[in-house]
């Protein structure tokens, strides 16, 4: 379990669970154990453990009572979206922290089916087919959602001259 | 497509960096301790395989198991045997690899040959078994060894060396449809709630009664895990089966192979006197 703990709660606080995501960690983890007999022979057991993870991460949005407006979510997404800090030194990453800055909110921006396949993707580094798994979706929609999204990044960033590396085009 | 800045491979890559700069803050150091606490409150996971497999070990292990914590350990161990012992099992072994809970892997089965189709009972008894009498084999063991009046006395009797698990064979029983059949074996092991009997499948498992009482059917073959109480396994007696029945009669376990057909089990595992 302790192995399982840190990709948990990491999916938990990128699918929006924010300051909920210790409590989403641990339903989730005790509703796999009731559920154990129900993951198939041979079938891998973290997209499983994930799936649960991000459904209990909707339910919390549903749980929370409010009725929340399209904006109104996005907020609260936004708000439990950690903010960006330079752990890592930018040379490596090749981007900026401006860009991060601006990529972080592009990212938000996205719609939220494709925002969750470029998070699950991209953020978790999950696989196409354990992307699949967790959102319960085909894989060639995980394919042509993350290929939509990541265009769309592209296509907002351009449209946003602020980024340093335009000038070397 | 137009020529975008930047491209889609850049794209990713910079995303990618955004996951790897993202200042995430860890999980709460309680997390496992908490989920811990609220399972010491779950009997068993809830899925209807593990109920019924509850309820196959009957009123008396359970009684015994909700008293002894050596035997609830014993329990989830067999249980998680079941897991560890499927291709699943790796993650939820790590998962739940804590504290008392022994959990034992079963690989030496793997590594036997299948047996030939049509003789799912191997000719002879299993390897640490000493042929006996009948009423030898009773005065050898502590608890009582049940004879199915459907099949009449055994041709072959055994008594493991540790004494725990009495084998009965029959050679040509319960013949089907005219064809000869492969011998029948029922397995008769000692004691409740130990050791069990553990079949490595979920998938593939019918449930039945005898007498009343739930019992487990496996159509396929499959390999035996055995558990003792302190958690060992005991290798001696795992071995691969045929369709097998599997129920509880006065707090021991009976395993009875060969027998292709449930209805035929069932009535054979009912005479049982």
């Amino acid at each position: 379990m302790r192995r399982y703990t840190p990709i948990a709660h990491r999916t938990a606080v990128l699918l929006g669970a924010g300051a909920d995501a210790d409590d989403v960690v641990q339903e989730a983890f005790v509703k796999a154990y009731r559920a154990l007999g129900s993951l198939r022979d041979g079938a891998p057991f973290r997209p499983w453990l994930l799936r649960i993870v991000a459904n209990e991460t909707k339910n919390l949005h549903r749980s929370t009572g409010r009725r929340l407006s399209r904006e109104r979510r996005a907020d609260a997404q936004r708000a439990a979206f950690p903010a960006v800090h330079g752990t890592v030194d930018p040379a490596e990453l090749a981007i900026s922290q401006q860009e991060q800055d601006q990529l972080r909110g592009e990212l938000l921006n996205l719609p939220p089916p494709q925002r969750l396949v470029v998070i699950c993707r991209y953020l978790l580094d999950l696989d196409e087919a354990e992307t699949a798994a967790v959102l319960g979706i085909a894989r060639g929609t995980v394919k042509s959602r993350s290929s939509r999204g990541l265009d769309r990044l592209r296509t907002s960033l351009s449209a946003h001259p602020t980024r340093s590396e335009v000038g070397h085009e | 497509m137009s020529e975008l800045s930047p491209t889609r491979a850049e794209m990713e890559v910079q995303v990618r960096g955004l996951g790897r700069s993202l200042v995430i803050p860890p999980p709460a150091d309680d997390t496992v301790d908490l989920v811990m606490a609220r399972l010491t409150t779950e009997p068993a996971p809830t899925g209807s395989f593990w109920q019924r497999l509850l309820a196959a070990i009957g009123d008396t292990g359970r009684r015994l198991l909700a008293r002894w914590r050596l035997a609830v350990a014993v329990l989830v161990t067999v249980l998680l045997a079941v897991f560890v012992a499927s291709p699943a099992g790796a993650g939820i072994r790590e998962w739940l690899g804590f504290g008392a809970v022994v959990v034992v892997q079963d690989d030496a089965p793997e590594a036997r040959t299948m047996p030939s189709a049509g003789s799912s009972v191997a000719a002879g008894l299993p390897a640490g078994t000493s042929e006996v009498s009948l009423p030898q084999a009773r005065s050898m063991v502590t608890f009582g060894v049940g004879v199915p009046a459907a099949l009449g006395d055994p041709d072959r009797v055994g008594v493991s060396d540790d004494r725990r698990v009495v084998v009965l064979q029959w050679s040509d029983a319960a013949p089907a449809e005219g064809q000869a059949s492969p011998p029948v074996q029922l397995d008769q092991i000692a004691g409740s709630p130990d050791p069990y009997y553990v079949k490595k499948v979920f998938e593939d498992v019918e449930f039945t009664t005898v007498n009343g009482r739930e019992a487990v059917w496996l159509k396929q073959p499959h390999p035996i895990v055995v558990v003792d109480p302190s958690g060992v396994e005991r290798t001696q007696t795992a071995r691969q089966s045929g369709p097998s029945l599997i129920w509880q009669r006065s707090g021991v376990t009976l395993r009875l192979e060969g027998v292709a057909a449930l209805e035929q089990a069932v009535t054979i595992a009912e005479s049982v006197q």
